[in-house]
């Protein structure tokens, strides 16, 4: 699905749908305050070609951002979050890349690499995007407890429901 | 047009990025209640912060001004309080009630060089015979008398102080009417002695010296000191009296220059009788 640019379009759209219907209600936490969200959305982002060049990327995390932010009302703060995570993605690959380096043709998920290497590049990327989000969504440092506690269940909780996904749609049969 | 290329190619997805999140911010400040008032409040805070600096700064650089300014209306009012303490007052002699014109006009000045490291000290300031100065004027500061002009230019003066050997200044016990001649041994920067006070004048330690008047440089009643200590050296009339000066010297910045407006009339009249003695 994600090997075309016909599948990529379908594949954005069926993950803000996702995003918008499914995921928006999952959250988690106590007290009033939310903790824990799932945000599958960066999947995009993050199955795009690895050779693919970085201002394209972040155009189309931009653009990514922007659509889920009409979904959460929030104009802005996914935009900029995924942005963040676009522009970083390049410096990431380039950290975890492997000794015998990226074949030309393959794709950063779970299909062409091997599970170790997926969970890690997912890790750091969300880690990212999750801190970003949660600067701009909470846009102070005055609760700083709060904001690592929602960066990391956050992120945790994301990469635990990417790497399920990759399992059902995106594992070699 | 390539180095432009080159330019874009090694830093033009840091200015995307970069754009990208001015836009997002743009846009989470403007559409976000929460995070506008955020923002807003700390623009405030970080706004004000920087105006009051800016604010104490930009008083700091007028400070000078300022200053000149308080010290201009300083030196008028000298003038006036001169003038009606001279109106006010009938034991003052020789002097036409009914006059407006004051007998002492004050100036402000500064001083541009200050040396008290030697025993023949000089100061120079920045009024000259332009504005009126003479040889011969008194030099006061707030605390008291510093000296007289000794030579002029048309835009600087240099200035006899007190702290000088070679300066010699009239000077008054306050309270009583005796008088002496006040100078400098060069010793100390803030002691001077006073000779000529007859063994019979009553005094103490710590009464205050001022200018006696009896000059046609100093206008009388100006501050010079207190007394510190005396001794009636042996076989001779007259007191040595030892001075704590009231003005710091090497602190000193700004004076006022005294005109006196009779003084060619009475200098006049000294050397008539100079004459007649002859």
């Amino acid at each position: 699905m994600v090997r075309t640019n016909l599948g990529r379009i379908v594949f954005f759209l069926l993950l803000l749908l996702l995003q918008a219907l499914v995921f928006r209600r999952m959250s988690l936490g106590w007290d009033g305050v939310i903790y824990a969200q799932v945000f599958i959305y960066p999947l995009f982002i993050l199955s795009l070609p690895i050779r693919m060049r970085t201002e394209g990327v972040i155009l189309l995390g931009f653009l990514m951002g922007i659509c889920v932010d009409f979904i959460y009302m929030s104009p802005g703060v996914h935009a900029g979050a995924l942005t963040a995570m676009a522009f970083f993605r390049r410096y990431v690959l380039n950290f975890i890349e492997p000794r015998m380096g990226y074949q030309i043709s393959d794709l950063p998920i779970l299909a062409d690499q091997d599970l170790g290497w997926v969970a890690i590049y997912y890790a750091i990327c969300l880690g990212i995007h999750s801190f970003w989000f949660h600067l701009f969504d909470l846009f102070s440092f005055q609760m700083f407890l709060i904001f690592w506690a929602k960066t990391i269940f956050t992120t945790g909780f994301s990469w635990f429901c990417l790497l399920i996904i990759q399992f059902l749609f995106f594992h070699r049969s | 047009m390539r180095r432009w290329d080159e330019f874009l190619g090694h830093f033009g997805t840091v200015l995307l990025f970069i754009a990208l999140q001015l836009v997002c911010l743009y846009l989470i400040v403007q559409f976000n209640e929460r995070q506008r008032n955020i923002f807003n409040h700390t623009s405030l805070l970080l706004s004000s912060a920087i105006e009051n600096k800016y604010q104490s700064w930009a008083q700091y650089f007028h400070l000078k001004e300022e200053i000149d300014e308080i010290h201009q209306r300083n030196a008028e009012l000298r003038t006036q309080l001169r003038q009606l303490r001279r109106d006010g007052n009938a034991d003052v002699p020789a002097d036409d009630s009914s006059s407006t014109t004051p007998c002492f006009v004050y100036h402000s000045a500064d001083i541009i060089r200050n040396q008290v490291s030697s025993r023949y000290n000089h100061l120079i300031i920045n009024a000259g015979t332009d504005q009126g100065l003479k040889e011969g004027m008194a030099i006061l500061c707030d605390r008291g008398i510093i000296g007289q002009t000794d030579y002029c230019t048309s835009q600087y003066c240099s200035v006899l102080p007190l702290i000088n050997v070679q300066s010699s200044v009239s000077a008054m016990i306050s309270g009583s009417d005796y008088f002496g001649q006040l100078s400098w041994d060069g010793r100390h920067l803030q002691r001077a002695q006073l000779e000529g006070v007859p063994k019979h004048a009553q005094f103490s330690i710590g009464d205050t010296l001022v200018s006696s008047g009896y000059s046609t440089v100093f206008p009388p009643g100006e501050h010079i000191g207190t007394i510190r200590d005396f001794t009636v050296p042996q076989g001779s009339n007259f007191y040595y009296i030892s001075v704590n000066l009231f003005v710091d010297f090497p602190s000193l910045r700004q004076v006022y220059w005294v005109e006196n407006k009779n003084q060619g009339e009475v200098l006049s009249i000294m050397q008539e009788s100079d004459y007649g003695q002859d």
